[in-house]
């Protein structure tokens, strides 16, 4: 064994925090968290303070049912028996490259430092070296969870197990150390089971087989598995250093939350903390899983999965409103079933009904969006042909049971769109667009890959339904209409009456204010030309970004990311730039005062779309990798890696000159040029406003 | 020995200012001791303390300067003043402002005709704003723990420090409280979290009656321009419980 600590990384790649701020403990121990997909440690010291918080949280596995249904924690390895100094002073550096936080820390007996890793080359293995102040004093390596009882808990030699029960099954842990002197090293594996009371044997055999290939072995493959993950992933901004940090630190947390088998069940925090209950949202299927998709498949196939085994409880949730097809829930947990809560005491004191959980129905479309991001990205045929097709036939086939008609063709009544500042209103664009999106793109999938069970008529039927469906545009305007009424609220322009944006325009001017006016929290129709920009009225982004974004609060933590990539493709780049910093550094500077609780997984993944789908152009599609580049002049050049179909590509846009380079034989369209190579790179020369490939 | 200091008049307003004293005096685990300021002798003071058992000394000169000079002894940890001093004092009580200034020490403000309770039940902490404002009140909740006193830590957003995001009401407002908690109130096992938006003086005002304080304790600073110094103020002069003066000078 070795005492020697590696080095930190280099600049671009690392988040510090040096010297000690009592108010930031907590803060910091979502920064600093780390993860595997599977199990999220805390960062907190590892020299005990009361004002740390230390926890492990178990991905996709639940204590309690309903509402109060919440992540699991699991036994604690990350803690030493060092009693931090009275005025202490820590210095810590996260390498995001390689996905090891160095830490340094004074304690009463002396200066403790240590490097740790979740490993993501073996999920659930959580791994530690310190070097003590002190000849290590010996301690259990495992200690109780923060949330959760343990169970039972035994040794088998010197490894330690611990248990502890959650709904339907439960987590152990079994952990192990090698002191030599001032230096342990520390192993410890969780092991889940979802059906039953985990048997301490697998977690005992792991952790003794991560024993055999030791420290420096285990943070070998770590390192190779997260150069793997950067080499398919990494995004480049040349001109910007402090936002090329804040990039790839979200990048590493996206990475970080999700496992790439089974099923992901991606909370709103991730594993980084207990905040939201790790309750799964909309913003899962919308906001994380497609820069999984184009760089990670596996990941985000997992998180599918998590959908595609909830859809019997979808079915029987839209049965229950003698709707058909699926009815996804607002809020998920273990079962499926729908856990939002129905009431809440708000930021003003008063109790308030909660009224997403029955009506913000557009989650239904954004998990069949989500799904087909995924197919998009991968082409995944096994997928599109059999449980994507399910997902899409049955979300629409709810629409297709949810719609109204009359004279003026179908309507949707009694929702809540993404701007959640105006609740049971008719004709939301937002929740018609995109039910219309999925029944045209259902019966796409029906006509292309269906069985006999789905007979022409219902097709037609869905097709009928969607050139039906209301959706609020005026042509004279090229404005679309945010819901039924809309129009005819107070038209008050937040961008001129609020003190700052961000802001929470419902605790600014009261929710009945808001309620009657035209302020959002996120623009409903904006967020369409973000997601489906084929499914809207070509060239109304112009339009309709001048009337909705001056009316919108921002107060969404998703707005600023899908703002962002709105302006980059507007070419408005101050303002584009301005909301991409508001998003990249919300938990970094915890804008938002709750990171405590957590890291905001979805506006990290929103961040990596303002990249992807805004600043560089990138869209999929069935045929080809869309690619139009904006890029602000502020930068030299941005590049980023991803996967279409079974190629690798780097697609770096400078402002004169265009690369794509793959591994495979590829297409991509820009400027409304196919372009069949590869492998190799393709580069193209700004002509004028046009692209031009070298001949 | 640690003494409360007991500023009384010769009015009506010397009994609710023992009674609080010995509320007090109970509280932080001393003792009362009255002072009366007055050029010639005042026979309700004295029997009002004498009434209470409680040693009144009795000094001449400016009772500013006068009961200052007691306060700022070792022995003192706090001191009680009725909110009017004289008929010519203004309603807040500028006795009781100027010591708050010239002590850091607790200053209780009586208001007058109140109706006394010998022991203290809730306590009302008013947190609004910034984070230092919330820890110069940590010793006073570690108090009100230690006194058995129900606490309830009202926070007041205002338009300056609204969040800039709150995704979902229900699991958003958790998050916050629990942060607040975590940070601001983790020494304190049986505090209740009231979040309200609005006007500070209002929010903290309702919260009182709605809760039954028996106290209201605010922040108090030197700085005359200071937005806590003005709510402290507006407090003072409508509250219709004792308020409890924390100076956050250092």
């Amino acid at each position: 064994m070795t005492s020697n600590l590696p080095a930190p990384a280099t600049a671009g790649w690392s988040v510090t925090r040096r010297g000690f701020d009592i108010d930031r403990l907590r803060v910091d121990g979502s920064l600093f968290c780390l993860a595997d997909g599977r199990v999220g440690t805390s960062g907190a010291a590892l020299a005990e303070h009361a004002g740390c918080e230390r926890f492990v949280l178990i991905g996709a596995t639940y204590a309690g049912e309903g509402p109060d249904s919440r992540l699991v924690t699991g036994p604690i390895a990350m803690q030493l028996p060092y009693a931090m100094a009275a005025e202490p002073t820590i210095s810590r550096v996260l390498d995001l490259r390689g996905g090891v936080l160095h830490e340094e820390v004074s304690t009463t007996k002396g200066t403790l430092s240590s490097i740790r890793f979740s490993s993501l080359a073996r999920p659930g293995t959580a791994v530690m070296r310190a070097q003590c102040p002190s000849p290590y004093p010996e301690g259990p390596a495992l200690l109780p969870p923060a949330g959760d009882a343990a169970e039972d808990l035994g040794h088998d030699g010197d490894a330690m197990w611990m248990r502890v029960r959650a709904a339907g099954g439960g987590v152990v842990a079994a952990a192990v150390d090698d002191v030599d002197q001032n230096v342990v090293d520390r192993i410890a594996v969780y092991c889940t089971d979802s059906t039953r009371f985990p048997d301490p044997t697998e977690a005992l055999r792991c952790v003794n087989e991560a024993r055999a290939v030791g420290f420096d072995g285990l943070l070998a493959e770590h390192r190779d598995a997260w150069a793997g993950r950067w080499d398919e992933a990494d995004v480049i901004i040349e001109g910007d250093d402090e936002l090329q940090e804040a990039v790839r630190f979200a990048l590493f947390t996206l990475m970080a939350s999700v496992p790439d088998v089974g099923e992901a069940a991606v909370g709103a925090r991730g594993l980084s903390g207990t905040g939201y209950r790790g309750h799964v949202f909309w913003d899962a299927d919308t906001f994380t899983l497609p820069f999984l998709a184009a760089t990670h498949a596996g990941s985000a196939r997992a998180m599918l999965e998590y959908r595609i085994r909830r859809l019997p409880a979808a079915l029987a949730a839209a049965a229950e409103g003698d709707r058909r097809g699926a009815r996804f829930p607002w809020e998920s947990a273990r079962t499926g079933r729908d856990v939002t809560p129905t009431s809440a005491r708000d930021r003003t004191g008063a109790v308030i009904p909660i009224l997403t959980g029955t009506m913000e129905e557009h989650i239904v479309s954004q998990v069949a969006w989500g799904a087909c991001e995924y197919a998009d990205w991968t082409g995944d045929d096994a997928f599109i042909r059999g449980p994507g097709r399910e997902l899409l036939l049955q979300t629409a086939r709810y629409w297709a049971s949810r719609v109204r008609a009359d004279h003026f063709g179908f309507h949707i009544d009694g929702v809540i769109g993404p701007d959640e500042y105006h609740e049971n209103v008719d004709d939301n664009a937002f929740t018609n667009v995109m039910a219309r999106w999925n029944l045209r793109r259902a019966a796409d999938s029906e006509e292309q890959f269906g069985a006999d069970e789905i007979d022409d008529a219902e097709i037609a039927t869905w097709r009928e339904i969607a050139d039906g469906l209301v959706d609020g545009y005026d042509p004279a305007t090229g404005i679309y209409e945010q819901f039924a009424e809309f129009h005819s609220l107070e038209p008050l322009l937040i961008a001129e009456i609020a003190p700052r944006r961000p802001i929470t325009a419902d605790l600014l001017l009261g929710a009945d204010r808001v309620h009657g006016a035209q302020v959002l929290k996120q623009a409903d129709v904006l967020m369409l030309h973000h997601l489906v920009p084929d499914a809207v009225v070509v060239n109304s982004l112009g339009p309709n970004l001048d009337f909705y974004e001056p009316r919108t609060a921002h107060g969404s933590s998703l707005s600023p990311g899908v703002h962002a990539s709105l302006f980059a493709r507007a070419e408005n780049y101050d303002a584009a730039l301005e909301w991409l910093r508001v998003a990249s550094r919300i938990d970094l500077d915890d804008i938002t005062g709750s990171t405590a609780g957590g890291l905001h997984i979805a506006t990290m993944g929103s961040v990596w779309q303002a990249l992807a789908y805004g600043f560089a152009g990138l869209r999929p599609s069935e045929q080809s990798l869309e690619i139009d580049p904006h890029l602000p002049p502020t930068w030299t050049a941005l590049e980023l890696r991803v996967g279409f179909r079974d190629a690798k590509l780097c697609v770096r846009a400078e402002h004169d000159r265009l690369c794509v380079t793959t591994d495979r034989p590829t297409s991509v369209t820009i400027d409304s040029t196919a372009h069949q190579f590869g492998p190799g790179t393709l580069t193209l020369r700004r002509v004028g406003s046009e692209w031009k490939a070298d001949q | 020995m640690s003494i409360v200091l007991a500023a009384i008049d010769n009015s009506a307003a010397a009994q609710p200012v023992i009674d609080m004293a010995k509320a007090l005096a109970v509280a932080f685990g001393g003792s009362v001791e009255a002072l009366h300021v007055a050029d010639e002798l005042g026979e309700t003071a004295t029997a009002v303390a004498e009434h209470h058992s409680v040693p009144c000394r009795v000094v001449s000169g400016d009772p500013v300067a006068a009961i200052t000079e007691r306060a700022l002894s070792d022995d003192v940890i706090g001191v009680v003043v009725g909110a009017r001093g004289s008929a010519r004092a203004r309603a807040v009580g500028h006795v009781a402002v100027e010591i708050v200034g010239s002590i850091a020490k607790p200053v209780l403000v009586v208001p007058p005709n109140i109706s006394t309770h010998v022991k203290w039940r809730t306590a009302l902490i008013a947190m609004k704003g910034t984070p230092n404002t919330v820890r110069h009140l940590d010793a006073i909740i570690r108090w009100a723990t230690t006194a058995r006193i129900d606490v309830v830590v009202v926070h007041v957003d205002t338009d300056e420090s609204l969040p800039s995001f709150s995704d979902q009401a229900a699991h958003a407002t958790t998050s916050y409280a629990e942060e607040f908690r975590a940070r601001f109130l983790s020494s304190v096992t049986n505090a209740r979290l009231e979040l309200r938006v609005g006007d500070p003086v209002e929010q903290i005002l309702d919260v009182a009656d709605a809760v039954g304080a028996d106290v209201v304790v605010v922040g108090w600073t030197e700085h005359r321009r200071t937005p806590t110094r003005a709510i402290a103020i507006d407090i003072l002069e409508r509250c219709r419980v004792p308020v409890l003066l924390i100076t956050q000078n250092p």
